[in-house]
């Protein structure tokens, strides 16, 4: 396919404009998408790829590094336990295969290589990251007045792609909003992805640092994500004790989890949280708690039989095995049935999918990306590995990897990380506006 | 419709301020103030539909008069007779929906005659617009007022912000922000001062006046029925209460000021840490501001203020205090409360009158006995304000002055023994009759009130914040550069993220404003 040259022709302002679109339609991880598998941050991004192939831009800029073999390693292993094993290849291993594969493509080397084609400033970065902070915001506490009037969801109202979309009460007689994906942690994910992010572009714009608080705080603060509050504060903390260089940065990570202590404590809300959110759940998880809930239940399945998986077949079943074992009830010698489509957890999910040593790779992709971006000390960088060390956080209680976040902050990274390919643009300009001249 | 409601929230103020901001980009200011104005009588209708035509017909008839009132003032005529007309039928209408059946049922009462007490429903907000249109009347009169166009006007007395529990405005501070440069432009500093006081404003009635209620309803209710109530009891209600109507009517003028900031519209402050007073006359200063400027310039000075001796001041000043507690409702309860509140300042007078001259050390306490003494005596006003009648209030102040012992709470019945042990000699007796609200719940109370008072006590007030959050933005608007913003303390950004996410999810269905039966 080639577009005539003088009716299509390559624009970085309409580009960036683009990229822009593609992270602010990032909260619509579910709603609206015109089809079960194709969400609207892939239909935005996939389309801009089609474009730039035509323009025959997108294979100039498309590049790979040394590190980016661990991720294909991963992937390989995950397709050859399936091919390997003995068994019927089912339609769930092509569609994981698949999902897998686009998902990666598409958000990790294609949108990284999309920034330096579009010549993206850090900048405009944040601002479509506030967009859709604030899209994801306004829609958390929209849908939470109106399920907690009226009893109507946003599924119930505009379409959504998820076929499972759980109803979930929170503090005896609240119930959960979730946002404009099928769960609410979902959407706790994208403002861990997106609010750090954003600060990209508050940083040059206070005067909408509170006005914007005042909504991403609650439209956050009312999905009642347990794993979210867990994973922010663990990275914060993470990042606090890493970055540590004097005593009082200690001091001050302990007056945190002193005063999270005091809270989860002493508060009536604490107790609460703790019964109905955070703690209901680890106990269930230990096997410790009276009653269990559904959610946490079939969490705690699906995480024993996941070990049971991987101690039979430590070489990996292949990426989607699991879930077609549950939707067909295909019976696979040697591996364990588990009574839900996944794991809950991506790197259960790659443990049981693709073996020791696909988790080892992935780990040290995940590792080396994560390392790469602590060794800076610019508050981009900072700002990215924060988020990016949230949502990998968060993924050890969330399977789906098709989601645009985690691989849009490893693109991220390495845009901001890697001055050797700035400067081997073609068209050298000022692509990375937000970073000081010297990485430029 | 209430500020405190998803519909508001999440409908009404988005739809308004968007439509705002595009009529103000693209076309004049007239269709900008028609659409406020529209938006306004909407917000009315959606609380009290019944009652729109009474607030339409009253924004009329004193555009009219204020019309007749300046052209015959410009003919150098007397206006007198017009000024009485127009003033006599606001408080003619006025009587007629909220003194009725007062004055029906107190006539009966003195003459033993039998006339039907009637039934009529309280236009909402009827004592705060019908005062802003006499104050826009007598100043037309005294030559003090410019003429408005009939827009601006019905803008002007149905602008949704203030409309049904004030504060109370003045056209002339207020109508010709409806032109200036900074209308509806959403500018930073509006923006940020506006969105920080209506989140505050949303914490204080959702998370700490609602809370509240129950207690106070539990003590003021069981006294309305008869139900003897302990010392315990009555000072945890009144406290309650204080606490509670405080919060409440703070919260809904934070609110009030927070939503016309972000219109770029300055209300005049309400409240000011009242409960911070040191004595009755600083109380007044500090305590629903906008309702004591106004009868302090449209009652108490006209009647003679302080120009015709201490005995007529004196005079005045009760009568205005009565009249002020009048107001608030149709019912002795109020006077009496009005009453207590001038024999006060009274006394505030007389002892500031005795005390100049004489010198200060031989007579000063520290500070904080001051305000603990204002604090309680406010408190006890506030058991006529709030009771149901009378002899409730009574009721309640007799359990609370150890009318009917000491008796503490049945729930600290289990540390009876050590109280004996510690405190010996003292037959220590324990009842309680709210076992669901108030002896029961010990802990919540106190943490609530302790919270609450400590709030009150201590904490910056929203305007203290509000003039933080904008300091440099206001800073940089001097230097033309209002962009150029220093970001908050995280602590103040994060501290108001999270009180705002809290209110939203206890923000309740019905949860009116105590000010609005008023």
């Amino acid at each position: 396919m080639n577009f005539p040259a003088a009716a299509v022709q390559h624009s970085p302002v309409l580009a960036s404009r683009a990229f822009m679109a593609f992270v602010a339609t990032i909260p619509f991880l579910h709603a609206l998408a015109p089809g079960p598998w194709l969400p609207l941050p892939m239909l935005v991004a996939g389309l801009a790829l089609l474009v730039y192939l035509a323009l025959g831009q997108a294979q100039r800029y498309v590049y790979f590094e040394t590190t980016d073999l661990l991720l294909a390693v991963t992937l390989a292993l995950g397709v050859a336990a399936f091919v390997l094993r003995p068994g019927a290849v089912g339609q769930k291993n092509i569609n994981h295969t698949a999902a897998l594969i686009v998902s990666v493509g598409l958000f990790y080397f294609w949108v990284r290589a999309w920034l330096r084609v579009a010549r993206v400033s850090l900048e405009q970065v944040g601002a479509a990251a506030l967009v859709g902070l604030l899209v994801a915001s306004l829609a958390v506490i929209t849908e939470f007045g109106l399920i907690n009037t009226t009893g109507l969801y946003f599924s119930d109202l505009i379409p959504y792609s998820a076929d499972e979309l759980p109803q979930i009460d929170v503090l005896t007689d609240l119930k959960r909003p979730r946002g404009l994906a099928a769960e609410p942690g979902f959407t706790a994910m994208v403002f861990e992805a997106l609010a750090p992010l954003s600060w990209l572009y508050l940083r040059r714009h206070r005067y909408l640092v509170l006005p914007a608080a005042l909504l991403v705080l609650p439209g956050f603060l009312l999905l009642f994500s347990a794993g979210a509050i867990l994973s922010v504060v663990l990275a914060f903390l993470l990042i606090l004790v890493f970055r540590a260089r004097s005593g009082t940065v200690w001091a001050f990570a302990g007056v945190i989890i002193a005063a999270i202590a005091a809270f989860a404590i002493f508060s009536d809300l604490a107790g609460l949280l703790f019964e109905q959110v955070v703690g209901r759940k680890l106990l269930d998880l230990i096997g410790a708690a009276d009653a269990t809930l559904a959610e946490t239940a079939s969490r705690y399945d699906a995480y024993t039989t996941a070990a049971t998986i991987f101690a039979q077949q430590p070489f990996g079943i292949g990426w989607g095995t699991v879930s077609e074992m549950f939707a067909s009830g295909a019976i696979i010698p040697g591996v364990p049935q588990l009574n839900s489509r996944g794991v809950m957890s991506l790197y259960l999910e790659v443990l049981v999918s693709a073996g020791l040593a696909g988790l080892l790779c992935f780990a040290a992709f995940l590792l080396l990306k994560l390392k790469a971006l602590a060794r800076r000390s610019d508050p981009q960088a900072t700002l990215v590995l924060l988020a990016a060390l949230t949502v990998m956080i968060h993924h050890a209680a969330v399977l789906e990897f098709w989601f645009p976040m985690l691989w849009l902050l490893l693109a991220l990274g390495d845009y901001i990380g890697d001055s050797s390919h700035a400067r081997a643009m073609p068209a050298p300009g000022p692509i990375v506006g937000g970073l000081p001249a010297a990485q430029s | 419709m209430l500020f405190n409601s998803w519909i508001f929230v999440l409908a009404f103020l988005p739809a308004t301020l968007a439509v705002a901001s595009a009529l103000r980009r693209h076309l004049s200011l007239g269709p900008l103030v028609v659409w406020l104005a529209l938006a306004s009588l909407a917000f009315y209708a959606l609380w009290s539909p019944r009652h729109v035509p009474l607030l339409l017909g009253s924004i009329l008839f004193n555009f009219w008069v204020g019309r007749a009132i300046a052209s015959r003032r410009r003919a150098a005529e007397p206006v007198r007779g017009w000024l009485a007309f127009g003033v006599a039928i606001d408080l003619a209408v006025l009587a007629a929906f909220k003194y009725a059946a007062f004055i029906v049922e107190n006539a009966n009462a003195v003459t033993g005659a039998t006339l039907p007490v009637p039934v009529v429903e309280l236009p909402v907000g009827v004592s705060f617009y019908t005062f802003t249109q006499i104050a826009f009347l007598v100043d037309v009169s005294r030559g003090e007022a410019s003429e408005y166009g009939l827009q601006r006007f019905t803008l002007f007395v149905s602008y949704f912000p203030h409309l049904v529990a004030g504060p109370v405005i003045h056209h002339r501070r207020v109508i010709p922000q409806f032109a200036a440069p900074r209308f509806c432009r959403f500018e930073a500093p509006d923006v940020l001062a506006g969105s920080c006081l209506f989140a505050i404003g949303l914490a204080k009635k959702v998370l700490l006046a609602d809370p509240l209620a129950p207690f106070a309803d539990a003590v003021f209710n069981g006294a309305s029925a008869g139900i003897p109530l302990t010392l315990w009891e009555s000072w945890g209600g009144m406290l309650a209460y204080s606490l509670q109507l405080y919060f409440d009517f703070s919260g809904y003028s934070d609110m009030a000021l927070g939503l016309s900031r972000l219109l770029g519209v300055d209300l005049p402050v309400n409240f000011n840490s009242p409960y911070r007073a040191g004595s009755i006359i600083e109380f007044w200063r500090r305590w629903h501001i906008t309702l004591s400027r106004f009868l302090r310039d449209y009652l108490y000075i006209p009647l003679g203020g302080n120009r015709r001796g201490p005995i007529r001041r004196y005079l005045n000043l009760m009568a205005t205090m009565l009249l002020g507690g009048l107001w608030h409702g149709a019912a002795w309860t109020y006077v009496v409360w009005g009453g207590f509140h001038g024999m006060l300042l009274l006394v505030n007078h007389a002892w500031r009158a005795w005390r100049t001259g004489r010198p200060a050390s031989r007579i000063s306490l520290p500070t904080f006995l001051w305000t603990l003494l204002t604090f309680v005596a406010v408190t006890v006003g506030w058991a006529f304000f709030r009771a149901g009648s009378l002899t409730a209030a009574l009721d309640v102040l007799q359990s609370a002055f150890g009318g009917r012992g000491l008796a503490l709470p049945q729930s600290l019945a289990p540390a009876r023994d050590w109280l004996v042990t510690v405190v010996p000699g003292i037959d220590w007796t324990f009842s309680g009759m709210f076992s669901n609200a108030l002896t029961e719940n010990v802990w919540l109370w106190t943490t609530l009130t302790g919270c609450a008072l400590a709030i009150a006590l201590a904490a910056p007030n929203s305007m203290a914040i509000a003039d933080y959050v904008t300091a440099d933005a206001r800073a940089g608007e001097s230097t033309g550069r209002p962009r150029s913003v220093r970001l908050p303390r995280w602590s103040v950004v994060a501290g108001l993220g999270v009180i705002c996410a809290l209110s939203l999810a206890r923000l309740q269905a019905n949860s009116p404003f105590i000010y609005y039966q008023f």
